[in-house]
């Protein structure tokens, strides 16, 4: 156990990033502290479009509402909704490529053909049509990219539980009366789950990203929410008179996301050595 | 590849479209929002409880879902995909107008990431773990996450906005307007792409004819040239096919952002105003052109890659 | 003068040592062979001759001279004066030693026209005279041909043909015949032997195989684990020896009518 602990505090890269990462954490969490009390979602026209100054370090937007602390809550949207997202694709997803590879036959079948048809199809199109069609909101859009994204995921426990399904220990622990939930749980299961922990790690920033995306095209997050990507979306129409309403939620979505993929490549460093 | 296997690769590309089709056609039925009344609030009419079920009739709406399903098949069979609420033309002629652009766009951006991504790859793979190929990993890495909507907004705000360089609306016809999107595209692209060479170019070097033309003597610059890029770049064919296809359905976001008037940008707004012969238009169309990029890819990978081709 | 000479080599691979303190040397017209198990350091004797140790290894210590010159510290131009030239090396396999994507014809095309000047059709005429006399029928359907296309035998006379096209002085030869089949090794082993009494060709041949090492060799050389720990003239090595390891390896030649088939 010291011996995996100390692979991980060895590695410079992954102590900077989860440093970092945690830091992003704290400020979602703190957020009310953070801006001072300031309600991200309440402003007076009086205060709109005003550059940054002391009052509001990041200026207010079109509302009046300060975009400090709108920036702050974002992460709270962003880091929510994309674990919430992340999460799903890897239970969903690792879930449904062990029962396919562990049963084969006909359940194989019908789950690796849904799979082929969400992947024969560019998947921002499927997302952006699913979360429209069943209505804006973040639910939908986590919804929406999670059945374009699962597949991923389940090819690959697929064919990682294919790798051990007919070894002689696997079928040793079948005859010897070991029962299906059994087999899936403590033989199946663990196979898969190393390089699923990478591949959802690296998949953070981009899920990110891509639930920022609908959001940005009014599929996501609905106003009055202080979402980054509706943030941005709103600050359109202000370039000219208001950059600073689209700078600071763009910097923060892009620090936010560089700092996950950082920490999501230094894990698959650390777990996975054969990778450079 | 032989007859046999193309005619297998078309019959699974019938079987998703079947699937897709159904998928898109079912997400329609389900969603709330009724058609025949998006019909007359496109128009601005408050239309009465007997408009509404009139229309409604006239559509088949009232049918049931399988019937409405088969009827829908079969009018986009014979090349009718309905007609746009929103815009009241034939969902097909607003699809084909738009499908230039958006084209246009999808080539240039791609034209553009070939252009830096192989170089930087390749000087990246040749000087492996010097600082020119860390340098070039650390801009490969922000290329991969900097969001392309806020980049596109950054570069409207500095070129346009700030310089007055280039225009802030894409009109879509003229070069200069195509210029911003086509960068914006191409930079996430580009550094996904540069990753993927720098590895295919790397794994290339190491292989054991790099050793056998050493040992006859054949100079690096033409074992890199003449060799190993052409071999790497083979590879990155089928992620090309995979690529473009993507970015004919995907561009709906810097479309969007530069008000430029391909498919992307039509999509989107036929999803907000739930025109759904449209958005099912749409969906069909963006997946049988990715499918059959997919596979002229496939095909043509065979015909270039002796192995492929010749190998027992 | 010997043409080539090892003194005292050392092979590392980072802080660790592969070869230990290899010394050799061979005159005109002479074979050597180098026999070991693999991971005795073998390949990585001849790789250094080279000057294609793989992956970041390199000779800490000692010289390597070939006809006076010294090779550790050649520019890749002088290299490639060399190499192909004056010095040939044949693989284990030479089909995966080409390009795989491309002609074999273009392949050996590329080569002459890199080492003399000559027209494409010169060239390809050239490879397929060469290919011919190494008994290869059909030269042109051979050069038309991708290496992974070709049999294992065929691929190897191939790389012999390219290996002499320019009539080298030293002969580097990496386990030639490990990868084929009896007849063929014996056919291949033959046409080594004929190319030191036709050309005087000196040659290095790496094997793992002594049956193959005492036909051909002059001298043996017998290392392990990164040493040499035998060498002596082939009379010696298989008879006079007293060197355990030597007679290790001897025991497991295959003998036939009580006489073994060396």
């Amino acid at each position: 156990m010291d011996a995996t602990k100390n692979r991980f505090l060895s590695n410079r890269g992954f102590v900077l990033f989860g440093i970092l990462a945690s830091i992003i954490v704290l400020i979602a969490i703190f957020a009310p502290m953070l801006s001072g009390g300031i309600d991200p979602e309440a402003g007076s026209l009086e205060c709109a479009i005003k550059p940054p100054d002391a009052e509001h370090i990041f200026g207010t937007d079109k509302m009046g509402r300060d975009v400090y602390a709108r920036v702050l809550y974002g992460a709270r949207i962003s880091l929510s909704s994309t674990f919430i997202l992340v999460t799903l694709i890897f239970v969903v997803g690792t879930a449904l490529g062990v029962v396919s590879g562990y049963f084969g036959g006909w359940v194989d079948a019908t789950i690796m053909r849904l799979a082929d048809m969400m992947i024969a199809f560019p998947g921002l199109v499927l997302a952006i049509a699913v979360a429209g069609m069943m209505g804006p909101s973040m639910r939908n859009a986590i919804i929406a990219i999670m059945l374009v994204t699962w597949p991923k995921y389940a090819r690959m426990a697929r064919s990682l539980v294919l790798k051990v399904r007919h070894t002689d220990y696997v079928d040793a622990a079948i005859v010897t009366g070991s029962g299906t939930w059994r087999m899936l749980w403590k033989y199946m299961l663990p196979n898969t789950i190393t390089t699923l922990v990478i591949t959802a790690a690296t998949d953070i920033g981009s899920m990110m990203m891509e639930l920022a995306a609908l959001s940005f095209l009014g599929f996501g997050a609905q106003p009055p929410a202080a979402e980054w990507g509706a943030m941005l979306n709103e600050s359109r129409d202000f370039m000219q008179s208001a950059p600073w309403m689209m700078i600071y939620p763009g910097m923060a979505i892009f620090i936010t996301v560089v700092v996950f993929n950082m920490l999501g490549d230094n894990l698959r460093d650390i777990l996975d050595p054969r990778e450079e | 590849m032989n007859k046999n296997q193309i005619l297998s690769r078309l019959l699974q590309m019938l079987i998703v479209l079947i699937g897709i089709s159904f998928l898109t056609f079912l997400l329609t039925y389900l969603s709330p929002g009724d058609p025949a009344r998006n019909l007359f609030t496109a128009s601005g009419i408050m239309p009465t409880t007997e408009q509404i079920e009139e229309t409604r009739e006239i559509l088949g709406l009232n049918k049931p879902f399988f019937i409405q399903y088969k009827d829908w098949v079969l009018n986009c069979l014979q090349g009718n995909f309905g007609e746009s609420f929103m815009l009241h033309k034939p969902v097909s002629e607003l699809l084909m107008a738009r499908l230039w652009p958006t084209l246009k766009l999808t080539l240039a951006s791609t034209i553009l990431m070939l252009l830096f991504s192989v170089p930087l790859g390749v000087i990246s793979a040749v000087h492996h773990n010097k600082p020119i190929d860390y340098f070039v990993r650390a801009i490969t890495f922000f290329g991969v996450s900097i969001p392309n909507f806020w980049l596109g907004l950054m570069l409207i705000l500095v070129f346009c906005v700030k310089m007055g360089l280039l225009p802030v609306v894409s009109s879509g016809a003229d070069l200069e307007s195509l210029i911003l999107p086509a960068v914006t595209l191409a930079v996430a692209m580009t550094a996904k792409y540069t990753r993927q060479v720098r590895t295919a170019v790397l794994e290339e070097l190491h292989s054991d004819y790099v050793i056998g033309a050493r040992a006859r003597g054949i100079s690096e610059k033409k074992i890199l040239w003449c060799n190993v890029l052409p071999n790497s770049l083979l590879p990155l064919i089928t992620m090309l096919g995979l690529s473009i296809g993507s970015l004919l359905g995907g561009t709906s976001v810097v479309e969007i952002i530069f008000s430029y008037p391909g498919l992307g940008n039509l999509a989107v707004a036929a999803i907000t105003s739930a025109d759904y012969f449209l958005v099912q238009g749409y969906v069909l169309w963006v997946s049988v052109i990715y499918m059959l990029i997919n596979l002229i890819v496939d095909i043509s990978y065979y015909y270039v890659d002796p192995r492929m081709r010749l190998r027992r | 003068m010997s043409l080539l000479e090892l003194k005292n080599v050392d092979i590392s691979y980072g802080k660790n040592l592969t070869v230990k303190n290899c010394s050799l040397s061979l005159e005109k017209g002479e074979i050597c062979s180098i026999v070991g198990e693999s991971g005795s350091g073998k390949t990585t004797v001849i790789r250094a001759i080279m000057g294609l140790l793989p992956g970041g290894g390199r000779v800490s210590a000692g010289s390597i001279t070939y006809d006076g010159t010294d090779l550790l510290n050649l520019t890749d131009e002088e290299w490639r004066g060399l190499r192909g030239l004056d010095v040939s090396m044949i693989f284990q396999d030479s089909g995966t030693m080409m390009n795989q994507t491309r002609l074999i014809g273009d392949s050996y095309v590329e080569y002459i026209i890199t080492h003399e000047k000559l027209s494409r059709k010169a060239a390809w005429a050239k490879g397929v005279e060469m290919i011919e006399r190494m008994r290869l029928p059909d030269g042109d359907r051979i050069m038309r041909s991708y290496p992974f296309q070709l049999s294992g035998g065929q691929r190897q006379r191939v790389g012999i043909a390219m290996g002499m096209t320019y009539q080298p002085r030293l002969l580097l030869a990496d386990e030639p015949t490990s990868a084929l089949d009896v007849t063929t090794q014996a056919q291949i082993v033959r046409q080594f032997m004929e190319l030191r009494d036709e050309y005087g060709t000196s040659i290095v041949i790496v094997t793992h195989n002594l049956g193959v090492a005492a036909y051909m060799g002059d001298k043996i050389v017998v290392m392990k684990h990164g040493e040499v720990v035998d060498r002596g003239e082939r009379d010696y090595i298989l008879h006079q020896s007293t060197n355990p390891y030597t007679k290790l390896l001897l025991d497991a030649v295959p003998t036939l009518g009580g006489r073994r088939y060396v």
